[in-house]
Protein backbone atom coordinates (compact mmCIF):
# COMPACT_ATOMS: atom_id res chain seq x y z
CA UNK A 1 0.00 0.00 0.00
CA UNK A 2 1.31 3.36 -0.97
CA UNK A 3 0.54 6.59 1.47
CA UNK A 4 -0.79 9.17 -0.59
CA UNK A 5 -0.67 12.82 1.28
CA UNK A 6 -3.37 15.00 2.38
CA UNK A 7 -4.26 18.55 0.97
CA UNK A 8 -7.07 21.26 0.95
CA UNK A 9 -9.53 20.45 -1.81
CA UNK A 10 -9.04 23.73 -4.27
CA UNK A 11 -12.09 25.70 -4.21
CA UNK A 12 -13.67 24.32 -0.62
CA UNK A 13 -13.32 24.18 2.92
CA UNK A 14 -12.99 20.52 2.26
CA UNK A 15 -9.40 18.96 3.47
CA UNK A 16 -8.59 15.74 1.97
CA UNK A 17 -6.98 13.72 5.03
CA UNK A 18 -4.64 11.53 2.88
CA UNK A 19 -4.92 7.62 2.52
CA UNK A 20 -3.57 4.19 1.97
CA UNK A 21 -4.05 3.33 -1.64
CA UNK A 22 -3.69 0.05 -3.70
CA UNK A 23 -3.64 0.61 -7.68
CA UNK A 24 -4.42 -1.51 -10.94
CA UNK A 25 -4.71 -0.08 -14.41
CA UNK A 26 -8.53 0.15 -14.10
CA UNK A 27 -9.26 1.66 -10.21
CA UNK A 28 -7.67 2.42 -6.93
CA UNK A 29 -8.59 0.81 -3.55
CA UNK A 30 -8.47 4.29 -1.20
CA UNK A 31 -8.10 3.01 2.63
CA UNK A 32 -8.37 5.60 5.92
CA UNK A 33 -7.34 5.14 9.32
CA UNK A 34 -11.06 4.73 10.50
CA UNK A 35 -11.55 1.61 8.77
CA UNK A 36 -12.87 2.90 5.42
CA UNK A 37 -12.39 2.00 2.12
CA UNK A 38 -13.50 3.51 -1.24
CA UNK A 39 -13.14 2.61 -4.38
CA UNK A 40 -12.41 4.61 -7.68
CA UNK A 41 -11.95 4.44 -11.11
CA UNK A 42 -8.25 5.60 -12.63
CA UNK A 43 -10.08 9.04 -13.66
CA UNK A 44 -11.13 9.94 -9.80
CA UNK A 45 -8.26 8.66 -8.52
CA UNK A 46 -5.73 10.52 -10.70
CA UNK A 47 -8.14 13.53 -9.72
CA UNK A 48 -7.11 12.49 -6.43
CA UNK A 49 -3.77 12.76 -6.67
CA UNK A 50 -3.44 15.74 -9.20
CA UNK A 51 -5.19 17.25 -6.38
CA UNK A 52 -7.97 18.45 -8.77
CA UNK A 53 -10.88 16.47 -7.63
CA UNK A 54 -14.23 17.72 -8.05
CA UNK A 55 -16.78 18.45 -5.57
CA UNK A 56 -19.19 15.45 -5.79
CA UNK A 57 -16.08 13.42 -5.32
CA UNK A 58 -14.66 15.92 -2.18
CA UNK A 59 -18.67 14.78 -0.72
CA UNK A 60 -17.63 11.03 -1.29
CA UNK A 61 -14.67 11.29 1.17
CA UNK A 62 -16.05 13.08 3.16
CA UNK A 63 -18.53 10.88 3.92
CA UNK A 64 -16.52 8.74 3.87
CA UNK A 65 -14.09 9.52 6.77
CA UNK A 66 -11.32 10.97 3.94
CA UNK A 67 -11.68 14.36 4.54
CA UNK A 68 -12.91 16.97 7.10
CA UNK A 69 -14.67 20.61 6.69
CA UNK A 70 -11.83 22.91 7.86
CA UNK A 71 -12.79 24.27 10.98
CA UNK A 72 -15.21 21.78 12.25
CA UNK A 73 -13.70 18.56 14.11
CA UNK A 74 -11.97 16.00 12.08
CA UNK A 75 -14.06 12.83 12.04
CA UNK A 76 -10.87 10.67 13.62
CA UNK A 77 -12.75 8.98 16.29
CA UNK A 78 -11.72 5.55 17.62
CA UNK A 79 -14.09 3.62 17.60
CA UNK A 80 -13.21 1.55 20.80
CA UNK A 81 -15.41 -1.07 21.49
CA UNK A 82 -17.57 -1.08 24.02
CA UNK A 83 -17.94 -2.81 26.98
CA UNK A 84 -20.86 -4.86 26.75
CA UNK A 85 -20.44 -9.04 27.22
CA UNK A 86 -22.45 -11.11 25.05
CA UNK A 87 -20.44 -13.93 24.32
CA UNK A 88 -19.40 -16.29 27.54
CA UNK A 89 -17.56 -19.16 27.60
CA UNK A 90 -18.25 -21.54 30.85
CA UNK A 91 -15.52 -23.71 31.41
CA UNK A 92 -17.43 -26.91 32.21
CA UNK A 93 -14.24 -28.98 33.21
CA UNK A 94 -10.97 -29.32 31.95
CA UNK A 95 -11.12 -32.86 31.43
CA UNK A 96 -9.88 -34.38 27.97
CA UNK A 97 -10.43 -37.74 26.47
CA UNK A 98 -7.60 -36.28 24.15
CA UNK A 99 -4.32 -35.89 24.59
CA UNK A 100 -2.84 -33.12 21.83
CA UNK A 101 0.27 -32.29 21.09
CA UNK A 102 0.14 -28.63 21.79
CA UNK A 103 -2.91 -28.52 24.39
CA UNK A 104 -2.99 -25.37 25.87
CA UNK A 105 -4.91 -26.48 29.25
CA UNK A 106 -3.28 -26.88 32.27
CA UNK A 107 -3.93 -30.53 32.97
CA UNK A 108 -1.56 -32.65 35.31
CA UNK A 109 -2.23 -35.77 33.34
CA UNK A 110 -1.37 -37.51 36.69
CA UNK A 111 -2.04 -36.11 39.55
CA UNK A 112 -4.45 -33.52 39.93
CA UNK A 113 -8.13 -33.45 40.72
CA UNK A 114 -10.05 -32.39 37.79
CA UNK A 115 -12.14 -29.37 37.51
CA UNK A 116 -15.77 -29.68 36.96
CA UNK A 117 -18.05 -27.61 37.60
CA UNK A 118 -21.09 -28.35 39.72
CA UNK A 119 -24.90 -28.25 39.24
CA UNK A 120 -25.05 -26.01 41.73
CA UNK A 121 -22.46 -23.05 40.12
CA UNK A 122 -24.83 -23.77 36.85
CA UNK A 123 -27.97 -22.30 38.51
CA UNK A 124 -26.08 -19.44 40.17
CA UNK A 125 -24.28 -18.78 36.74
CA UNK A 126 -27.67 -19.12 35.28
CA UNK A 127 -29.38 -16.75 37.54
CA UNK A 128 -26.02 -14.04 37.45
CA UNK A 129 -26.91 -14.10 33.37
CA UNK A 130 -30.43 -13.19 33.75
CA UNK A 131 -29.97 -10.10 35.58
CA UNK A 132 -27.07 -8.75 33.89
CA UNK A 133 -29.95 -9.13 30.42
CA UNK A 134 -32.50 -8.02 31.93
CA UNK A 135 -30.67 -4.99 33.24
CA UNK A 136 -28.73 -4.07 30.40
CA UNK A 137 -31.93 -4.96 28.02
CA UNK A 138 -29.72 -7.22 26.22
CA UNK A 139 -32.03 -9.51 24.47
CA UNK A 140 -29.46 -12.31 22.88
CA UNK A 141 -25.99 -14.05 24.12
CA UNK A 142 -23.94 -16.91 22.91
CA UNK A 143 -22.74 -19.60 25.57
CA UNK A 144 -19.92 -21.86 24.40
CA UNK A 145 -19.59 -24.24 27.23
CA UNK A 146 -15.62 -24.73 27.04
CA UNK A 147 -13.44 -27.25 28.49
CA UNK A 148 -11.03 -29.70 28.06
CA UNK A 149 -14.10 -31.39 26.07
CA UNK A 150 -16.85 -30.34 27.15
CA UNK A 151 -19.16 -32.85 25.81
CA UNK A 152 -17.90 -34.81 28.78
CA UNK A 153 -20.11 -32.63 30.64
CA UNK A 154 -23.24 -32.90 28.29
CA UNK A 155 -25.70 -33.97 30.65
CA UNK A 156 -24.67 -30.21 32.55
CA UNK A 157 -24.40 -28.37 29.28
CA UNK A 158 -28.34 -30.08 28.86
CA UNK A 159 -29.31 -28.86 32.46
CA UNK A 160 -27.68 -25.46 31.77
CA UNK A 161 -29.62 -24.55 28.35
CA UNK A 162 -32.76 -25.52 30.40
CA UNK A 163 -32.13 -23.49 33.42
CA UNK A 164 -31.48 -19.81 30.64
CA UNK A 165 -34.56 -21.22 28.95
CA UNK A 166 -36.35 -20.92 32.35
CA UNK A 167 -35.34 -17.89 33.15
CA UNK A 168 -36.25 -16.53 29.43
CA UNK A 169 -32.86 -15.56 28.56
CA UNK A 170 -32.15 -15.98 24.83
CA UNK A 171 -28.87 -17.93 24.58
CA UNK A 172 -27.61 -19.55 21.53
CA UNK A 173 -25.59 -22.33 22.37
CA UNK A 174 -22.52 -23.28 20.37
CA UNK A 175 -19.79 -25.94 21.31
CA UNK A 176 -16.17 -26.52 20.04
CA UNK A 177 -15.96 -30.50 20.53
CA UNK A 178 -13.39 -33.16 19.72
CA UNK A 179 -16.12 -34.75 18.16
CA UNK A 180 -15.59 -38.28 20.34
CA UNK A 181 -18.52 -38.22 22.19
CA UNK A 182 -20.79 -37.25 19.35
CA UNK A 183 -23.12 -40.10 18.89
CA UNK A 184 -26.23 -40.04 16.91
CA UNK A 185 -28.57 -39.73 19.44
CA UNK A 186 -26.64 -36.75 21.42
CA UNK A 187 -26.81 -35.39 17.27
CA UNK A 188 -30.34 -35.58 17.79
CA UNK A 189 -30.31 -34.33 20.54
CA UNK A 190 -28.11 -30.99 20.07
CA UNK A 191 -30.05 -30.63 16.82
CA UNK A 192 -33.64 -30.13 18.16
CA UNK A 193 -32.07 -28.02 21.02
CA UNK A 194 -30.58 -25.90 18.60
CA UNK A 195 -26.70 -26.12 19.75
CA UNK A 196 -24.34 -26.13 17.02
CA UNK A 197 -21.63 -27.88 17.40
CA UNK A 198 -18.21 -27.58 15.29
CA UNK A 199 -15.44 -30.14 15.38
CA UNK A 200 -11.90 -29.58 15.76
CA UNK A 201 -9.82 -31.89 13.07
CA UNK A 202 -6.54 -30.34 12.69
CA UNK A 203 -6.45 -32.55 8.66
CA UNK A 204 -6.05 -35.43 7.11
CA UNK A 205 -4.78 -38.56 8.78
CA UNK A 206 -1.82 -38.28 8.77
CA UNK A 207 -1.85 -34.49 10.53
CA UNK A 208 -5.06 -35.09 12.75
CA UNK A 209 -3.47 -38.73 14.27
CA UNK A 210 0.01 -37.02 14.43
CA UNK A 211 -1.25 -33.92 16.17
CA UNK A 212 -4.57 -34.91 18.17
CA UNK A 213 -4.31 -38.38 19.64
CA UNK A 214 -6.61 -39.77 22.04
CA UNK A 215 -5.17 -40.38 25.90
CA UNK A 216 -3.24 -43.44 25.60
CA UNK A 217 -1.44 -42.84 22.39
CA UNK A 218 -4.50 -44.26 19.89
CA UNK A 219 -5.35 -42.67 16.21
CA UNK A 220 -8.11 -40.50 16.54
CA UNK A 221 -8.74 -39.45 12.84
CA UNK A 222 -11.08 -42.52 12.04
CA UNK A 223 -13.06 -41.53 15.02
CA UNK A 224 -13.50 -37.83 14.16
CA UNK A 225 -14.01 -38.09 10.49
CA UNK A 226 -16.75 -40.49 11.20
CA UNK A 227 -18.47 -37.93 13.90
CA UNK A 228 -18.01 -35.21 10.86
CA UNK A 229 -19.97 -37.57 8.05
CA UNK A 230 -22.91 -38.09 10.96
CA UNK A 231 -22.73 -34.48 11.73
CA UNK A 232 -22.99 -33.04 8.47
CA UNK A 233 -26.65 -35.17 8.35
CA UNK A 234 -27.87 -32.59 10.52
CA UNK A 235 -26.02 -29.90 10.35
CA UNK A 236 -25.68 -30.04 6.71
CA UNK A 237 -23.93 -26.93 4.92
CA UNK A 238 -23.30 -25.02 8.17
CA UNK A 239 -21.19 -28.11 9.36
CA UNK A 240 -17.95 -26.42 9.99
CA UNK A 241 -14.45 -27.53 11.40
CA UNK A 242 -11.95 -25.71 13.01
CA UNK A 243 -8.18 -26.90 12.46
CA UNK A 244 -4.98 -25.90 14.67
CA UNK A 245 -1.98 -25.42 11.94
CA UNK A 246 1.38 -25.98 13.20
CA UNK A 247 5.17 -26.73 12.28
CA UNK A 248 4.51 -30.30 11.49
CA UNK A 249 1.17 -29.01 9.21
CA UNK A 250 2.06 -26.04 7.48
CA UNK A 251 3.61 -27.19 4.45
CA UNK A 252 0.67 -29.18 3.84
CA UNK A 253 -2.17 -26.33 4.39
CA UNK A 254 -3.27 -26.94 1.06
CA UNK A 255 -3.47 -30.18 1.10
CA UNK A 256 -5.40 -30.00 4.40
CA UNK A 257 -7.84 -27.34 2.63
CA UNK A 258 -8.36 -29.49 -0.48
CA UNK A 259 -9.18 -32.70 2.37
CA UNK A 260 -11.80 -30.59 3.93
CA UNK A 261 -13.58 -29.33 0.84
CA UNK A 262 -12.80 -32.60 -1.40
CA UNK A 263 -13.24 -35.49 0.84
CA UNK A 264 -15.10 -33.94 3.85
CA UNK A 265 -17.41 -32.11 2.04
CA UNK A 266 -17.35 -29.24 4.66
CA UNK A 267 -17.86 -25.30 3.79
CA UNK A 268 -17.22 -23.38 6.82
CA UNK A 269 -13.41 -24.06 8.53
CA UNK A 270 -11.04 -21.99 10.48
CA UNK A 271 -7.49 -22.57 11.09
CA UNK A 272 -5.50 -21.47 13.48
CA UNK A 273 -2.00 -21.27 14.09
CA UNK A 274 -1.20 -22.84 17.18
CA UNK A 275 0.64 -20.64 20.04
CA UNK A 276 3.08 -21.02 23.16
CA UNK A 277 1.74 -22.58 25.58
CA UNK A 278 2.46 -22.00 29.41
CA UNK A 279 1.69 -25.87 30.40
CA UNK A 280 3.24 -27.76 27.67
CA UNK A 281 6.40 -27.87 25.69
CA UNK A 282 5.06 -27.00 22.42
CA UNK A 283 7.48 -24.58 21.12
CA UNK A 284 8.68 -27.01 18.81
CA UNK A 285 5.06 -26.73 16.99
CA UNK A 286 5.55 -22.87 16.93
CA UNK A 287 5.55 -21.03 13.58
CA UNK A 288 7.77 -17.89 13.37
CA UNK A 289 6.01 -14.30 11.88
CA UNK A 290 8.08 -15.29 8.21
CA UNK A 291 6.35 -18.80 8.67
CA UNK A 292 2.74 -17.98 9.38
CA UNK A 293 3.17 -15.53 6.59
CA UNK A 294 3.90 -17.54 3.83
CA UNK A 295 1.07 -20.01 5.16
CA UNK A 296 -1.70 -17.15 5.09
CA UNK A 297 -0.29 -16.82 1.88
CA UNK A 298 -0.64 -20.48 0.33
CA UNK A 299 -3.95 -20.51 2.47
CA UNK A 300 -5.70 -17.52 0.75
CA UNK A 301 -4.09 -18.54 -3.12
CA UNK A 302 -5.96 -22.07 -2.30
CA UNK A 303 -9.07 -20.72 -0.72
CA UNK A 304 -8.95 -19.25 -4.36
CA UNK A 305 -8.35 -22.02 -6.18
CA UNK A 306 -11.02 -23.92 -4.31
CA UNK A 307 -14.10 -21.40 -4.91
CA UNK A 308 -12.82 -21.61 -8.62
CA UNK A 309 -13.02 -25.01 -9.14
CA UNK A 310 -16.56 -25.05 -7.54
CA UNK A 311 -15.81 -26.21 -4.27
CA UNK A 312 -18.46 -23.76 -1.60
CA UNK A 313 -15.38 -23.75 1.37
CA UNK A 314 -15.01 -20.11 3.13
CA UNK A 315 -12.16 -20.22 5.83
CA UNK A 316 -13.41 -17.92 8.71
CA UNK A 317 -9.78 -15.51 8.95
CA UNK A 318 -10.16 -14.83 4.99
CA UNK A 319 -14.17 -14.26 5.33
CA UNK A 320 -14.09 -11.98 8.60
CA UNK A 321 -10.81 -10.02 7.39
CA UNK A 322 -12.97 -9.27 4.11
CA UNK A 323 -15.71 -8.10 6.02
CA UNK A 324 -14.08 -6.26 8.16
CA UNK A 325 -12.01 -4.49 5.20
CA UNK A 326 -15.15 -3.87 2.89
CA UNK A 327 -17.70 -3.62 5.36
CA UNK A 328 -16.12 -2.20 8.56
CA UNK A 329 -17.45 -4.88 10.14
CA UNK A 330 -17.05 -6.17 13.66
CA UNK A 331 -17.87 -9.76 12.85
CA UNK A 332 -15.49 -11.50 14.89
CA UNK A 333 -15.83 -11.68 18.43
CA UNK A 334 -12.63 -12.66 19.49
CA UNK A 335 -10.06 -9.93 17.27
CA UNK A 336 -12.05 -7.81 15.48
CA UNK A 337 -10.30 -4.13 16.14
CA UNK A 338 -7.75 -5.73 18.24
CA UNK A 339 -8.64 -7.94 21.42
CA UNK A 340 -12.38 -7.75 22.63
CA UNK A 341 -11.45 -9.93 25.60
CA UNK A 342 -13.98 -8.68 28.84
CA UNK A 343 -15.75 -6.23 26.08
CA UNK A 344 -17.76 -8.34 23.91
CA UNK A 345 -16.75 -11.73 25.68
CA UNK A 346 -16.18 -13.21 28.99
CA UNK A 347 -15.14 -16.63 30.58
CA UNK A 348 -16.77 -18.16 33.84
CA UNK A 349 -15.15 -21.17 35.72
CA UNK A 350 -16.66 -23.77 38.07
CA UNK A 351 -15.84 -21.97 41.03
CA UNK A 352 -17.41 -18.55 39.96
CA UNK A 353 -14.32 -16.96 38.68
CA UNK A 354 -14.86 -14.24 35.76
CA UNK A 355 -12.17 -13.49 32.91
CA UNK A 356 -11.54 -11.33 30.00
CA UNK A 357 -11.06 -14.26 28.17
CA UNK A 358 -10.25 -18.13 28.14
CA UNK A 359 -7.59 -17.77 30.96
CA UNK A 360 -9.31 -19.66 33.16
CA UNK A 361 -5.84 -21.11 34.23
CA UNK A 362 -4.51 -17.92 35.56
CA UNK A 363 -5.71 -17.26 38.35
CA UNK A 364 -3.96 -13.66 37.64
CA UNK A 365 -6.56 -12.50 35.28
CA UNK A 366 -9.42 -13.09 36.86
CA UNK A 367 -11.43 -9.68 37.18
CA UNK A 368 -14.18 -10.72 39.87
CA UNK A 369 -16.49 -13.86 41.14
CA UNK A 370 -20.44 -14.09 39.62
CA UNK A 371 -21.15 -13.65 43.57
CA UNK A 372 -19.49 -10.61 43.04
CA UNK A 373 -22.23 -7.70 43.63
CA UNK A 374 -21.40 -5.90 40.80
CA UNK A 375 -22.50 -6.78 37.15
CA UNK A 376 -19.92 -8.10 34.06
CA UNK A 377 -19.80 -4.67 32.66
CA UNK A 378 -18.86 -3.10 36.58
CA UNK A 379 -16.03 -5.19 36.53
CA UNK A 380 -14.42 -4.89 33.35
CA UNK A 381 -14.84 -1.44 34.00
CA UNK A 382 -13.11 -1.56 37.27
CA UNK A 383 -10.39 -3.66 35.74
CA UNK A 384 -8.97 -1.77 32.85
CA UNK A 385 -6.99 0.28 34.36
CA UNK A 386 -5.93 -2.39 37.04
CA UNK A 387 -5.14 -5.34 34.94
CA UNK A 388 -2.69 -5.79 32.58
CA UNK A 389 -4.73 -7.97 30.59
CA UNK A 390 -6.28 -4.79 28.75
CA UNK A 391 -3.42 -2.74 28.86
CA UNK A 392 -3.05 -0.95 24.82
CA UNK A 393 -0.99 -3.02 22.58
CA UNK A 394 1.57 -1.04 20.49
CA UNK A 395 4.72 -1.31 18.48
CA UNK A 396 6.76 1.33 16.35
CA UNK A 397 5.97 -0.46 13.23
CA UNK A 398 2.11 0.04 14.12
CA UNK A 399 2.37 3.01 13.47
CA UNK A 400 3.04 3.56 9.53
CA UNK A 401 0.82 0.14 9.70
CA UNK A 402 -2.06 0.53 7.61
CA UNK A 403 -3.92 -2.09 9.15
CA UNK A 404 -3.60 -0.95 12.84
CA UNK A 405 -7.12 -0.06 13.15
CA UNK A 406 -8.40 -3.52 12.11
CA UNK A 407 -5.44 -5.49 14.18
CA UNK A 408 -4.69 -3.00 17.16
CA UNK A 409 -2.28 -5.08 18.36
CA UNK A 410 -3.76 -8.36 17.68
CA UNK A 411 -4.41 -11.40 20.69
CA UNK A 412 -3.94 -10.56 24.44
CA UNK A 413 -3.89 -14.19 24.91
CA UNK A 414 -1.17 -15.19 22.46
CA UNK A 415 0.82 -12.07 23.67
CA UNK A 416 1.04 -13.63 27.24
CA UNK A 417 1.51 -17.38 26.46
CA UNK A 418 4.87 -15.88 24.33
CA UNK A 419 5.96 -14.60 27.30
CA UNK A 420 6.26 -10.78 25.97
CA UNK A 421 5.26 -7.94 28.50
CA UNK A 422 1.90 -6.56 28.25
CA UNK A 423 1.20 -4.23 26.01
CA UNK A 424 3.46 -5.76 23.21
CA UNK A 425 1.85 -6.98 19.94
CA UNK A 426 1.02 -10.36 18.94
CA UNK A 427 3.56 -11.63 16.25
CA UNK A 428 0.94 -14.34 15.08
CA UNK A 429 -1.89 -11.76 14.29
CA UNK A 430 0.65 -9.20 13.12
CA UNK A 431 2.23 -11.50 10.33
CA UNK A 432 -1.40 -12.52 9.03
CA UNK A 433 -2.34 -9.15 8.97
CA UNK A 434 0.01 -7.72 7.17
CA UNK A 435 -0.35 -10.19 4.22
CA UNK A 436 -3.86 -11.29 4.19
CA UNK A 437 -5.01 -7.67 4.39
CA UNK A 438 -2.99 -6.59 1.06
CA UNK A 439 -3.61 -9.73 -0.76
CA UNK A 440 -7.77 -8.97 -0.13
CA UNK A 441 -7.23 -5.45 -1.62
CA UNK A 442 -5.92 -7.20 -4.40
CA UNK A 443 -8.36 -9.60 -4.90
CA UNK A 444 -11.19 -6.90 -4.65
CA UNK A 445 -9.50 -5.24 -7.72
CA UNK A 446 -8.80 -8.09 -9.95
CA UNK A 447 -11.36 -10.38 -8.90
CA UNK A 448 -14.43 -9.04 -7.15
CA UNK A 449 -16.38 -12.02 -8.23
CA UNK A 450 -14.26 -13.97 -5.88
CA UNK A 451 -14.33 -11.17 -2.90
CA UNK A 452 -18.36 -11.08 -3.19
CA UNK A 453 -18.52 -15.16 -3.29
CA UNK A 454 -16.70 -14.73 0.29
CA UNK A 455 -18.88 -11.68 1.18
CA UNK A 456 -22.01 -13.24 0.77
CA UNK A 457 -20.92 -16.12 3.42
CA UNK A 458 -22.36 -15.63 6.39
CA UNK A 459 -19.17 -15.88 8.56
CA UNK A 460 -20.47 -14.35 11.71
CA UNK A 461 -21.68 -17.97 13.00
CA UNK A 462 -18.85 -19.50 13.17
CA UNK A 463 -16.59 -18.27 16.60
CA UNK B 1 -28.20 -6.52 -0.83
CA UNK B 2 -24.53 -4.14 0.50
CA UNK B 3 -22.97 -2.58 -2.46
CA UNK B 4 -19.14 -1.13 -2.65
CA UNK B 5 -19.59 1.01 -5.89
CA UNK B 6 -16.29 1.53 -8.30
CA UNK B 7 -16.82 5.42 -8.26
CA UNK B 8 -16.65 7.09 -11.79
CA UNK B 9 -17.71 10.17 -13.51
CA UNK B 10 -20.98 8.39 -13.99
CA UNK B 11 -21.92 8.01 -10.74
CA UNK B 12 -19.64 9.80 -8.65
CA UNK B 13 -22.55 12.40 -8.43
CA UNK B 14 -25.40 9.57 -7.30
CA UNK B 15 -26.47 9.64 -3.58
CA UNK B 16 -25.84 6.00 -2.58
CA UNK B 17 -26.79 3.92 0.36
CA UNK B 18 -23.85 3.71 2.51
CA UNK B 19 -22.14 0.07 2.53
CA UNK B 20 -21.80 0.64 6.39
CA UNK B 21 -25.75 0.78 6.88
CA UNK B 22 -27.51 -2.45 7.87
CA UNK B 23 -31.38 -1.56 7.36
CA UNK B 24 -34.46 -4.07 8.21
CA UNK B 25 -37.96 -4.18 7.88
CA UNK B 26 -39.18 -6.02 11.37
CA UNK B 27 -42.77 -6.46 11.77
CA UNK B 28 -43.42 -3.41 9.34
CA UNK B 29 -40.46 -0.79 11.28
CA UNK B 30 -37.28 -0.23 9.50
CA UNK B 31 -34.50 -0.32 11.39
CA UNK B 32 -31.67 1.79 10.24
CA UNK B 33 -28.23 1.93 11.21
CA UNK B 34 -24.07 2.01 10.45
CA UNK B 35 -22.43 -1.56 11.54
CA UNK B 36 -19.80 0.44 12.86
CA UNK B 37 -21.52 2.02 15.57
CA UNK B 38 -24.06 0.93 18.19
CA UNK B 39 -26.32 3.29 17.66
CA UNK B 40 -29.70 2.60 15.67
CA UNK B 41 -33.17 4.60 14.58
CA UNK B 42 -36.16 3.40 13.87
CA UNK B 43 -38.02 4.34 10.69
CA UNK B 44 -41.85 4.56 11.07
CA UNK B 45 -42.90 5.56 7.89
CA UNK B 46 -44.70 3.43 5.19
CA UNK B 47 -42.70 0.09 4.98
CA UNK B 48 -43.45 -0.48 1.28
CA UNK B 49 -42.67 2.75 0.35
CA UNK B 50 -39.47 3.25 2.43
CA UNK B 51 -38.33 -0.32 1.39
CA UNK B 52 -38.49 0.32 -2.35
CA UNK B 53 -37.04 3.84 -1.92
CA UNK B 54 -33.45 2.01 0.16
CA UNK B 55 -33.47 -0.75 -2.86
CA UNK B 56 -33.13 1.80 -5.40
CA UNK B 57 -30.79 3.70 -3.44
CA UNK B 58 -28.87 0.22 -3.48
CA UNK B 59 -27.68 1.82 -6.97
CA UNK B 60 -27.37 5.33 -6.90
CA UNK B 61 -30.45 8.02 -7.46
CA UNK B 62 -29.14 11.71 -8.31
CA UNK B 63 -30.31 14.29 -6.31
CA UNK B 64 -33.97 15.44 -7.71
CA UNK B 65 -34.91 11.62 -7.54
CA UNK B 66 -33.83 11.22 -3.63
CA UNK B 67 -35.59 14.43 -2.93
CA UNK B 68 -38.92 13.34 -4.69
CA UNK B 69 -38.79 9.56 -3.15
CA UNK B 70 -38.31 10.78 0.37
CA UNK B 71 -40.55 13.77 -0.16
CA UNK B 72 -43.41 10.73 -1.14
CA UNK B 73 -42.69 8.83 1.93
CA UNK B 74 -42.59 11.91 4.59
CA UNK B 75 -44.54 14.70 3.03
CA UNK B 76 -43.12 17.77 1.39
CA UNK B 77 -42.23 19.80 4.51
CA UNK B 78 -40.61 16.87 6.52
CA UNK B 79 -38.53 15.73 3.32
CA UNK B 80 -35.41 18.24 3.35
CA UNK B 81 -34.70 17.75 7.20
CA UNK B 82 -34.57 13.87 6.62
CA UNK B 83 -32.05 14.01 3.81
CA UNK B 84 -29.76 16.01 5.88
CA UNK B 85 -30.36 13.70 8.66
CA UNK B 86 -29.46 10.72 6.20
CA UNK B 87 -26.62 12.67 4.73
CA UNK B 88 -24.76 13.44 8.63
CA UNK B 89 -25.35 10.23 9.84
CA UNK B 90 -23.85 8.67 7.04
CA UNK B 91 -26.59 6.45 5.74
CA UNK B 92 -26.55 7.88 2.23
CA UNK B 93 -23.38 8.91 0.86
Amino acid sequence: MERLDGYQVSGTEIVFKGAWCCVNEKKAVLLNNTGHIILLDKELFNSVVNKRMDEDLAFKLLQRGFAYVKGLPADDYEDDIDISPQFFMVDFTNRCNMDCSYCLRERDRQNSKPRIIDYKMLDTIADCLSNYCQSNGIDRIVIQPWGGEPLLEKDKILYFQDLLIERKVNAEFSIESNGLLLNDSTIEEFAKRNIFVSISIDGYQEIQDYQRRLVGGKKSHPLVSDAINRLKKTEKEHTAVLATITKYSADKVEDILEYFAVELGIKRVKLNFVHKSSFVDNESLCLNPEEISDCIERLFYKELELLKRGYQIYEYNICTKLRNLVLNEKADICVCRGCNGGKKMLTIDCKGDVYPCDVTDYPEEKIGNISDKRDFIQMVQDSLDQTPYFMKKHDDKCDTCPWYYYCRGGCTVHVKCAGKPAGSIDDIECATNTVLYPLLVKLILEEPDIANALLEQNALELI
Amino acid sequence: MIRQWTFSKDNVHKYFLSPYVFWENIDNVIIIGRKERNDRFVWEYNTEKSTAMFKRLENGMNSDELKKAIANITGESDALDWLSFFLQEGIIE
